[in-house]
């Protein structure tokens, strides 16, 4: 393949972009089965299989099977059923390892941690004792710290669920505390995948997801 | 016993959102600025406890934060984190989902240095996993292709009893 200068990769259409990156991307082909891996479970959608350099001993990365970056290009449906699962395989881990309990684990981003171009959420079996670290510190943070960043978030957690709640709970009526007008949330809120891409709305997640086409 | 969690719901603190279901709320002990949760409403300790149907609306909801997080703080990464189990960090017993925004230099530490098995344990741990893997589908998802979220009755395992004794041991 000739070597791909930066003006030929920004010349490219996402689709393009995207078939490049699946080309090089080495969970792309522990799905196609090009790569050899220790697959523990896997269904239309999505591949689990054992991590080659495990925080403990395990350790397992779940994908989708689709080549995605970040979880926010994950088709909604399909995040829900990522949930699903990462519980069920929780579960599995904590059975066949003789686990105490389990940290799952996701890094959207460089800066969080990815260190793969394919969004991978991982398993990790814990016991007491162990040395994997990934321990959340604990600081305070004050009433009008926390009014504050309540007060900044609201109006963009009102656009990306829609002005009325209950994003996937079809069974359940709920009525909200404000506004229960009206029941459909926008369309923007239903397919944050596709919307970030036509649109300069989602930038930074542009800018999450830059460093896997270089 | 009170859970705070649980206050913090019925007192409407820090709220972002909420369905019958799960709710998202500031973190009262956060890791750094902007760290928010996803809980279910009902009190569970551990999310093996938490219903299917539940779990992924929690997981669709953190993904949503997530963007949230992107666009309000403009970060440029997101953590989400589920402590399960005291061994794992899990400091209050009402199993949360936690969303971080993370940025270049920032303090927080979550990533853990990288071991090596031998090819026997690993096979031996790959053989003992898909062996529970197998089982967990069939006994929890019967109708894998539905999409509609399953209601199910929760069956506590050995295993989970034991972590809930763990959690219960939280002040």
């Amino acid at each position: 393949m000739p070597e791909l200068t930066e003006e030929d990769i920004k010349n490219m259409s996402p689709e393009e972009l995207r078939a490049l990156q699946k080309e090089q991307c080495v969970f792309c082909k522990m799905v196609e089965g090009k790569i050899q891996a220790r697959k523990v479970f896997e269904d239309e959608n999505f591949l689990a299989v054992l991590d080659i350099n495990p925080a403990t001993p395990g350790h397992i990365l779940l994908m989708p099977k689709e080549h995605i970056s970040i979880l926010p290009q994950l088709p909604e449906p399909l995040v829900q059923k990522l949930g699903v699962l990462s519980k069920h395989l929780s579960q599995a881990a904590l059975k066949a390892m003789k686990a105490e309990g389990t940290t799952i684990f996701v890094a959207n981003g460089l800066v969080a941690g990815q260190r793969a171009a394919h969004f991978l959420l991982h398993i990790i079996p814990r016991k007491e004792g162990d040395d994997a670290g990934i321990t959340l510190e604990e600081t305070d943070i004050s009433e009008s710290d926390a009014q504050k960043l309540q007060d900044n978030l609201l109006p963009f957690v009102h656009r990306v669920f829609g002005s009325q709640k209950a994003p996937t709970s079809p069974a359940t009526p709920h009525s909200p505390p404000a506004s229960p007008s009206q029941s459909t949330p926008s369309p923007k809120a239903e397919k944050p995948a596709e919307k970030q891409k036509p649109a300069k709305k989602m930038t930074n997640l542009d800018e999450v997801t830059e460093f896997l086409t270089k | 016993m009170t859970c705070e969690i649980c206050q913090q719901i019925e007192k409407k603190i820090g709220v972002l959102i909420e369905t019958k279901e799960v709710v998202a709320l500031i973190a009262p002990k956060p890791a750094v600025t902007g760290h928010v949760l996803v809980v279910p409403r009902e009190h569970h300790a551990i999310l093996e406890q938490v219903p299917d149907a539940v779990v992924g609306q929690m997981m669709t909801v953190a993904n949503r934060l997530s963007i949230v997080l992107f666009e309000g703080l403009g970060c440029q990464g997101t953590n989400m984190i589920v402590p399960n189990g005291i061994p794992a960090g899990q400091s209050a017993p009402h199993t949360a989902m936690h969303i971080i925004p993370r940025n270049e230099n920032d303090e927080v530490n979550v990533l853990w240095k990288p071991k090596q098995l031998n090819e026997e344990e690993m096979s031996a741990i790959e053989l003992k996993m898909k062996e529970e893997a197998s089982k967990m589908g069939k006994k929890e998802e019967p109708a894998p292709k539905k999409e509609a979220p399953k209601q199910e009755v929760l069956q506590l395992s050995d295993e989970e009893n034991y972590l809930l004794k763990s959690l219960k041991r939280i002040p």
